[in-house]
């Protein structure tokens, strides 16, 4: 199964699945760890703005 | 659902509230703990609560003049045990075992306690459940990570418009500015070669009108010698026609013609010495011209180029300010090198690398968003239907339909279609309600619980309709446990059990 398919909106987001994943189980262990949860956003954000300068 | 199982449940509580020590079993079915005020209840709830749910602190459950506790509970054949410990400092830690079927939502769906949960919330006169079923659908996990998400959008932004990035917003204007200058580096230039150019010519125009009346001068003068020479000559020849007069009679037709030579050049001499005149007077007058112009070429050399020092002066001024705008663009395109965030790098790269952040957090915040819309909509759905099917099912005069709107807004129609706020019902109804809703909650969300619980919310109620209420839960819910006041005064809280 792609890892890019969504809940069905227009922009596909790549491995959201997987970013999901994580961030559920942070949050299932931990609901309250807010800092965690920004670092995985984050560097989530970092990695595909960075490939995302890379493919243009 | 119904019960399915036959096992009993045993609590034993160890210096829990008020309990010194405690055993207690739960058959299948109905289970009324009963015992008079202030003989531990709501403390047996609580202590109960711990082994499926972390929402109630230790520090709430262990007796206050204890430094140990233990609850245990034999479930299915096992025991699980959790054991209170008060350390020197006064906190109270808490270990052990939870109940395989634990969650921490079900002390929201499956507890009735007075003073909390939604029992709380809708005597309380509190109508709105979003958080409510936010929690018990996770939809509270999509809502985490959407703020988490805008807040970190929110940080780029303002990220953005911290005074590096307005500085290089700026850059299209500095290098307007330094084009600007630029281009009137270039027009002073051009000025200065221009007046250059001017003077040189300048010079060169009087060193040629010099040159030339220095020529002329010379022509005049070479005309002058010449005057002179035929001036001298006239002399001589009048002279000789003098001495030759005197050797020749006068009567003569030969002293005659020597008297008209002579008168002739008497003439002659005349008219050479006017020309002389005249042509001393032309060369006085080109000497004249002469030294004007050679005073003027002077005056021209000394002088140099006209305003060349204004415009020398505006060249350097320029030149300084090109130096600082082009400093200035540097200092706007790139950070500094002990920047704690960006060392050197270039402005534009950080700026584009962070709107792509951005770009991606609210792709992120968009899915969640969606996600979850989704779950919360589909869980508010089949919350109504659980709602609506329990109030049918009990058949409760004066209700026509109880259900939350798509803002989460609880709404109870009466029959007839007319809505009554939930604040403006008797406390009776509020209780009937918050039931209700917490058995749809648990049917929707907790489906496997074996536990509903409900503490001493006999007091303002309707005894008839409560008893209704809960044996129609208990029909849906293995283990209902239900605390009761007995009219005694004293005694050790007890369980009666209806099958």
């Amino acid at each position: 199964m792609s890892n890019t398919r969504n809940a069905g909106s227009v922009n596909k987001v790549p491995y959201i699945k997987e970013l999901e994943r994580v961030a559920l189980n942070l949050l299932r262990k931990n609901p309250n760890d807010k800092e965690r949860l920004k670092e995985i956003l984050e560097n989530y954000a970092t990695r595909y703005a960075r490939e995302y300068n890379i493919r243009t | 659902m119904p019960p399915d199982t036959q096992e009993n449940i045993i609590l034993e509580l160890e210096n829990i509230g008020c309990l010194k020590r405690l055993r207690l079993e739960f058959k299948p079915g109905l289970n009324i703990i009963k015992a008079p005020n202030a003989s531990g209840k709501t403390t047996i709830i609580r202590g109960f609560s711990c082994m499926f749910s972390d929402r109630i602190p230790p520090s709430h459950i262990l007796a206050l003049d204890e430094l140990n506790g233990r609850i245990r509970v034999h479930y299915d054949g096992k025991i699980y045990e959790k054991t209170l410990r008060r350390t020197p400092s006064g906190q109270v830690i808490a270990q052990g075992d939870m109940l395989p079927f634990a969650d921490p939502r079900a002390f929201n769906a499956c507890v009735a306690l007075a003073e909390t949960g939604v029992v709380h919330k809708i005597t309380g006169g509190s109508a709105f459940f979003r958080k409510y079923l936010e929690e018990l659908s996770y939809g509270n996990y999509y809502s985490a990570l959407i703020n988490t998400s805008q807040e970190l959008i929110n940080e780029y932004g303002r990220k953005l418009a911290g005074p590096t990035f307005r500085n290089f917003e700026a850059l299209p204007l500095l290098l307007t500015e330094l084009t600007d200058l630029h281009m009137r580096r270039e027009e002073i230039q051009r000025k200065i070669e221009e007046s250059r150019f001017n003077h040189e010519a300048k010079l060169q125009d009087i060193r040629n009108q010099i040159e030339r009346k220095s020529s002329v001068l010379s022509k005049e003068e070479a005309q002058l010698s010449q005057l002179t020479r035929n001036l001298s000559l006239e002399k001589e020849k009048e002279e000789q026609f003098q001495e030759l007069l005197k050797l020749t009679e006068e009567s003569s037709e030969i002293a005659s013609s020597i008297k008209r030579g002579i008168t002739s050049s008497k003439e002659n001499q005349e008219r050479i010495r006017k020309e002389i005149e005249t042509q001393t007077q032309l060369i006085e007058k080109l000497k004249k011209d002469l030294q004007v112009l050679r005073d003027s070429l002077r005056r021209e050399e000394q002088a140099g180029p006209t305003a060349l020092e204004d415009l020398k002066r505006q060249l350097e001024n320029l030149n300084k300010m090109i130096i600082l705008k082009e400093e200035e663009i540097q200092r706007a395109e790139r950070f500094p090198p002990d920047d704690p965030e960006y060392p050197g790098r270039l402005v534009v790269d950080v700026r584009s690398e962070i709107l792509r952040k951005i770009e991606w957090l609210e792709k992120v915040t968009g899915y969640f968003q969606e996600k979850y819309m989704r779950r919360m909509t589909s869980a508010r759905r089949r919350f109504n239907s659980n709602v609506t099917r329990a109030f049918r099912e009990l058949g409760l005069k004066g209700f026509g339909n109880v259900f939350l709107d798509q803002d989460f807004m609880l709404h109870v129609m009466r029959e007839g279609g007319i809505r009554q706020p939930v604040e403006t019902l008797s406390a009776s109804e509020k209780l009937t309600i918050s039931l209700i809703l917490m058995l749809a909650a648990k049917e929707t969300f907790l489906p496997d619980f074996p536990l509903f619980i409900v503490d001493e919310l006999t007091l303002s109620y309707d005894p008839d309709r409560f008893w209704r209420i809960m044996n129609y839960i208990k029909r849906r819910v293995p283990y209902l446990i239900v605390t009761s006041l007995t009219s005694s005064l004293t005694g050790n809280p007890e369980v009666i059990h209806r099958p």
